[in-house]
């Protein structure tokens, strides 16, 4: 209201503005009201570029908040979003974690080192790393000397995937064809390590050299 | 029209549209000013929601961290009656029709349920009909993915024990509605469960939060974990045992225990049958309990420790104490206490009674101590009494006053008759010997983890000094002379250690008398020179072996299993020699 009563110096009935230049001479305000003096026109002048900056501060504030307000809403819509994929995912990972976990049951493991022919051994042997000693009787197992039981015995309803023993013989033949190490050397060092660098792919963990 | 035709218009003009404005202006005012408190109310009302936000249980983990308990989700399946109609599904790129029947028929393919019990609740107007509770991740995945309009799904916590029956005897189980019903579950309830939260949020017209208006009213608490002082590995090596022995034996049930002799820590309690968690209905319903805490039965043999360790304390015997042992002895009052076999009258020192297992030579060097004292030690041996573990149902067993015990029973309870003990409670007894005297509370809870990683303990009850440092070691020496040279002791020895242990073939009550079956245990801890494990079998009502030659393949295999796992190098040094004749 204040910005259009500016815009008219020459009504006759002066507001109180709100706005107004500041002016260090207080006099020509208490002047009579009859003439437009100069002074009062240059307020009028600068009221009005004063005006402007206002309505456009106005617009802006409002375009700015219509603005932030799309963009948060916006957000909304992606948070929900987001949220449903991390529930999705929650579920893939909850499925993906049951099968590991199936797969490092005890049960599934049994299984497994029975299918490959292994037996429990049943003489304890230790061998000292510092002095290389060796502790106990070191005798290999067999079926005779072997602990009673190798089949699992012991339930589990919640073991959703199981070992193939049939792909076994295949890793195990992968295994073989990797670069062995050279048996004429006297080290324990494999011959090709100089040439074996770390590879960092750029999807994050490095690849270990190890073979 | 003059001038004032045209001011006398305008100015009427003028009016209404004042008085339009005046109007405008007041039912704004009445809007914004008088009625607006209501009105947000009413907006906010149509926005707001409650919603309770459900504690997440926590993990029942081993010593090593494995987890043995988790929660995950499943999910109720079910469907919208009324809505139900054929579906337009997208195959290869490809809109393909499917009758409703088509459709049971694949749902009944992924839920695993005849397509008619489907096809029944299809029908009808009603908005709900269940077509299977507590569907699996992978299974409510397939079939949300066929997106059919009328399915909706129901997520509901739910528990996973991925180990399936390893420590399921002592994990227990909970109900489908989530409530603890045995075992670790329920005895630790209030450590798992957490409390639920409760929060209000604004939400726009398409049912999305937003985000800025959400008020908490409780803050939810997640539930803590248990850390149990099982080992799972070795539990699992125990249970096989178990249920091999179960097998061989045709016995009702075996039970084996680990106990950590410095600690009191039970490494290993397993039993066969045991349960599996995931399906507790599997199982026959005695087969869902813990019978190492709950199921007292009278021990036999076992005992003789307990009478020959009090002697010695007492100062009225030693391992070198002889005495004359006839397969039968005529009690003053005219009845007889038996051996098991008969035999010639044998010369036997304390040593030898408990190497043969003597019933007749152990109530005569027993009885030297008086009643009131061998009552006093029985109890200070964890007797009569639940063992700290106070798990979930544990049986006190029964030891009587030895006032109320007529003149033979004064007698049989040396050899273990007339009282009764849970296998935990017979553990118990030969760690206090493997620990120099001091019977420790057994653990089987380390404590309770908060999500924070910190762990509150549980309490422990302090130590009882049942004998003495030297009557301890003496009772060790003659417990290894039974594995040594003992006729059933010697098949529990183990090759490279020194071993102790006692034979037990207890006859179980029935009725009034007891029956053909028995209990056969054996307890042996290792290595003898330096006690660190105690291994305790027993195999309840055997029928193919009636002694204790049932149990000692067993403990032979979980005390190996259990000495590879904590790495304990074979012995260096030999037994005493103590003579076990004159």
């Amino acid at each position: 209201m204040s910005v259009l009563r500016a815009a008219q110096p020459i009504r006759p009935i002066a507001p109180r503005r709100h706005l107004r230049p500041v002016s260090s001479v207080p006099a020509p305000l208490r002047r009579p009201r009859q003439a437009v003096s100069v002074r009062s026109a240059v307020a009028a002048g600068t009221s009005k570029s004063l005006a402007k900056k206002v309505i456009y501060g106005l617009v802006t504030v409002v375009v700015l908040n219509l603005l932030i307000n799309l963009l948060c809403n916006q957000s909304i819509y992606k948070i929900s979003e987001l949220k449903r994929e991390s529930s999705e995912l929650s579920t893939q990972a909850q499925i993906v974690g049951q099968q590991v976990d199936s797969l490092r049951s005890p049960q599934n493991l049994a299984n497994s080192a029975r299918a490959l022919g292994m037996i429990v051994s049943s003489n304890q042997v230790f061998l000292n790393v510092r002095d290389g000693k060796v502790l106990g009787n070191a005798v290999p197992a067999s079926v005779s000397n072997a602990n009673s039981v190798s089949t699992n015995l012991i339930a589990n309803a919640a073991m959703i995937s199981k070992s193939d023993p049939t792909k076994f013989a295949q890793a195990k033949k992968a295994k073989l064809e990797l670069p062995t190490v050279n048996s004429n050397s006297t080290s324990v060092i494999p011959a090709n390590t100089g040439s074996t660098k770390v590879v960092l792919p750029s999807a994050g963990i490095p690849a270990s050299p190890t073979h | 029209m003059d001038q004032d035709e045209l001011d006398r218009r305008q100015r009427r003009f003028n009016g209404i549209v004042l008085l339009i404005l005046v109007l405008f202006f007041g039912r704004l005012a009445w809007f914004q000013v008088i009625a607006a408190p209501e009105i947000n109310a009413e907006s906010l009302k149509a926005r707001l929601v409650e919603r309770n936000i459900e504690a997440v249980r926590g993990n029942i983990v081993d010593s090593e961290g494995h987890i043995l308990a988790t929660t995950s989700f499943s999910w109720d399946v079910n469907i919208d009656p009324v809505n139900v109609g054929p579906v337009v599904l997208t195959i290869n790129d490809q809109k393909v029709s499917f009758t409703k029947e088509q459709i049971a028929e694949k749902i009944a393919g992924i839920l695993r349920i005849p397509t008619e019990s489907i096809l029944s609740k299809m029908t009808g107007l009603g908005r709900y009909a269940n077509l299977k509770k507590s569907v699996s991740a992978s299974s409510y995945t397939t079939l949300k993915n066929l997106d059919i309009p009328w399915i909706y799904f129901d997520r509901k916590q739910s528990r996973h024990y991925a180990d399936g029956a390893v420590a399921g005897n002592l994990i227990g189980f909970v109900g489908s509605d989530g409530s603890a019903l045995a075992g670790i579950e329920r005895m630790m309830n209030s450590c798992l469960a957490g409390t639920d939260g409760r929060e209000i949020y604004e939400q726009g017209a398409d049912l999305i939060k937003i985000p800025s208006s959400v008020r908490t009213i409780t803050p939810v608490r997640d539930g803590s974990d248990v850390v149990l002082t099982i080992n799972s590995d070795l539990q699992y090596a125990a249970q096989q045992e178990m249920a091999a022995t179960v097998r061989r034996l045709k016995a009702d049930w075996a039970s084996a225990i680990v106990i950590e002799a410095k600690t009191g820590r039970i490494l290993a309690a397993a039993e066969a049958p045991s349960v599996d968690p995931n399906r507790p209905g599997a199982v026959a319903e005695q087969n869902r309990h813990t019978r190492i805490f709950q199921s007292a039965f009278e021990p036999g043999s076992i005992l003789k420790a307990v009478a020959a360790a009090t002697a010695i304390d007492d100062g009225k015997a030693t391992p070198l104490t002889r005495v004359t042992a006839p397969d039968r002895l005529r009690m003053p009052w005219g009845q007889y206490i038996n051996d098991s076999e008969i035999h010639a009258p044998e010369k036997l020192t304390l040593t030898g009674v408990l190497k043969v297992s003597s019933n007749t030579g152990l109530v005569q060097i027993g009885g030297k101590v008086d009643s009131a004292t061998r009552y006093e030690y029985m109890k200070k041996f964890g007797m009569g009494s639940r063992s700290g573990v106070n798990f979930e149902g544990e049986s006190s067993g029964q030891l009587s006053n030895y006032k109320t015990w007529d003149k033979m029973t004064d007698k049989v309870v040396m050899f273990g008759q007339g009282v009764s003990l849970t296998p935990i409670q017979t553990a118990g007894i030969y760690q206090a010997i493997a620990n120099k005297g001091v019977r420790l509370s057994p653990i089987l809870v380390d404590g309770c983890r908060d999500k924070d990683g910190n762990t509150t303990k549980t309490a422990v009850e302090a130590p009882v000094r049942v004998i003495s440092e030297t009557s301890a070691s003496l009772t060790m020496d003659m417990l290894e002379k039974v594995v040594e040279q003992g006729p059933i002791g010697r098949t529990a020895r183990i090759q490279g250690y020194r071993v102790g242990g006692k034979t037990g073939t207890a006859q179980i009550a029935e009725g009034k008398g007891y029956g053909r079956l028995h209990a056969v245990s054996f307890v042996g801890i290792a290595p003898a020179e330096d006690p660190q494990f105690i291994v305790a079998v027993t195999a309840y009502k055997s029928r193919t072996v009636s002694n204790s030659l049932g149990a000692t393949p067993g403990f032979v295999s979980v005390m190996k299993q259990v000495l590879k796992t904590y790495a304990v190098h074979p012995s260096t040094t030999k037994s005493k020699k103590l003579a076990t004749n004159w």
